[in-house]
């Protein structure tokens, strides 16, 4: 019985390196013109790829997490069903962040509600964001994150933690890359004001 | 701009989730996409320029089979067709502008406020529109209930086609481009069928149907949000 979860877990383990592998080798827009083809693993692979981090952006920008997961499914719902318009030589992530950009201003819409300006994990009880294991950094980086402004905080959050470049995060925001950089500057220098309060 | 990212700044603690819940995660989408395959479905998963093509082509099949079916106006012939023809194309133009808008899918970015001076301009031009001289010139005389049908039914059916092509429609800015694609294909058929200049009718009954069509779906905006 022993033998044979540890056979079944070294096959798991083989083909998580497997997936890993073919995962790292591909970019996104080949991953996306294979899925296009009728490639359904080449989805898996961007599901897999994108998922988490599409979850910590959610929750950054003021989603509950429980409903984080909800979002992340939707915004690939979407993407499955847009996929026909993915053009060869396009970039997926700022399409990506579109849709998920797009999801979010639904939540809140049919929510009735703009995104909480003082969400605090612990009162909420969310068990995936660990207050306890975080710094005082941390959460006075979270605080003042919340006290930005939503246009200046959606562009940090683009270019800080998710790591688009400012001609992605124009893309995402239907701005231009000067008007990008002209709120990014505005909101390092805000985030810092504050964070050299705290 | 170099360093203007500071690496200085803390990253947020969030934990990624578990490989089981990314698993369970996407199960949950890879069922709901092999699910849902309706016909309805289908059709909007198709590229955005053929969903445009197939709704505008409702639109104008709708507007023109009215126009064949209840007839032209018999005061054609001693009108200036400059201004008429104009104002027609002009309508056909701005409605295929308000179905792109409509149909724009979530991987785009929102208009924001151009958005809203867009639909704004494409429902409240034409409806200003009769006030212009010259523009809409036709005998005076009402034309009856028929034309009001007909300004329902081609709103009716032409929004009804975007929005069953919508991957987004719950959106206030795309709604109003819905609106204003039906009621702009509408005004022109009814332009092309009611001879009755009546500045009053021409105001109410011709070029507000796109503003009532937006009214409508706005009031509806519960059930379009999916």
């Amino acid at each position: 019985m022993e033998d044979e979860r540890r056979g079944y877990e070294d096959a798991q383990l083989r083909i998580h390196c497997q997936y890993s592998r073919v995962s790292e080798e591909r970019s996104d827009e080949e991953l996306m013109a294979s899925w296009r083809s009728g490639d359904r693993q080449a989805f898996e692979h961007l599901f897999r790829r994108h998922a988490p981090r599409m979850r910590g952006y959610f929750i950054r920008t003021g989603v509950r997490p429980q409903a984080a997961g909800d979002l992340v499914q939707q915004t690939f719902l979407h993407l499955h069903r847009a996929r026909a318009d993915f053009r060869a030589g396009s970039r997926l992530r700022p399409w990506l962040y579109t849709i998920a950009a797009n999801v979010r201003r639904m939540h809140f819409r049919r929510a009735g509600r703009k995104p909480e300006a003082e969400w605090n994990p612990q009162s909420h009880g969310e068990p995936s964001v660990s207050p306890q294991a975080s710094t005082p950094e941390q959460r006075a980086l979270r605080r003042a994150l919340d006290q930005l402004d939503a246009a200046q905080r959606d562009v940090l959050v683009l270019h800080y933690f998710e790591d688009l470049p400012f001609a992605e995060v124009a893309e995402v925001l239907g701005i231009s890359t000067s008007a990008a950089k002209v709120r990014a500057h505005r909101a390092y220098k805000r985030l810092r004001a504050m964070l050299d309060e705290d | 701009m170099p360093g203007i990212k500071d690496d200085m700044l803390p990253k947020l603690d969030i934990q990624p989730p578990s490989d089981e819940e990314v698993q369970a995660a996407f199960d949950a989408v890879l069922a709901e996409t092999e699910q849902d395959a309706s016909s309805l479905e289908r059709l909007r998963r198709l590229p955005t320029a053929a969903r445009v093509a197939a709704a505008f082509l409702v639109s104008i099949v709708i507007a023109g089979g009215l126009v064949a079916m209840m007839g032209l106006r018999t005061d054609l012939g001693g009108l200036d067709k400059g201004p008429l023809a104009a104002g027609l194309i002009g309508l056909v133009g701005a409605a295929l502008i308000s179905t792109t808008a409509a149909l724009r899918g979530p991987h785009r970015p929102g208009l924001g406020l151009r958005s809203w001076l867009l639909a704004g301009a494409l429902i409240g031009v034409p409806a200003l529109s009769p006030l212009v001289p010259g523009l809409w010139d036709g005998r005076s005389g009402y034309a009856g209930w028929g034309c009001l049908m007909m300004g329902f039914i081609a709103t009716g059916i032409g929004a009804a086609a975007i929005v069953v092509l919508s991957r987004w429609p719950g959106e206030l800015s795309r709604m109003a481009f819905i609106a204003a694609s039906g009621g702009l294909m509408a005004f022109a058929a009814q332009t092309l069928f009611c001879p009755c200049g009546d500045l009053d009718h021409q105001l109410l009954q011709h070029s507000s149907l796109a503003l009532l069509a937006a009214v409508v779906l706005i009031g509806a905006r519960r059930v379009l949000i999916r």
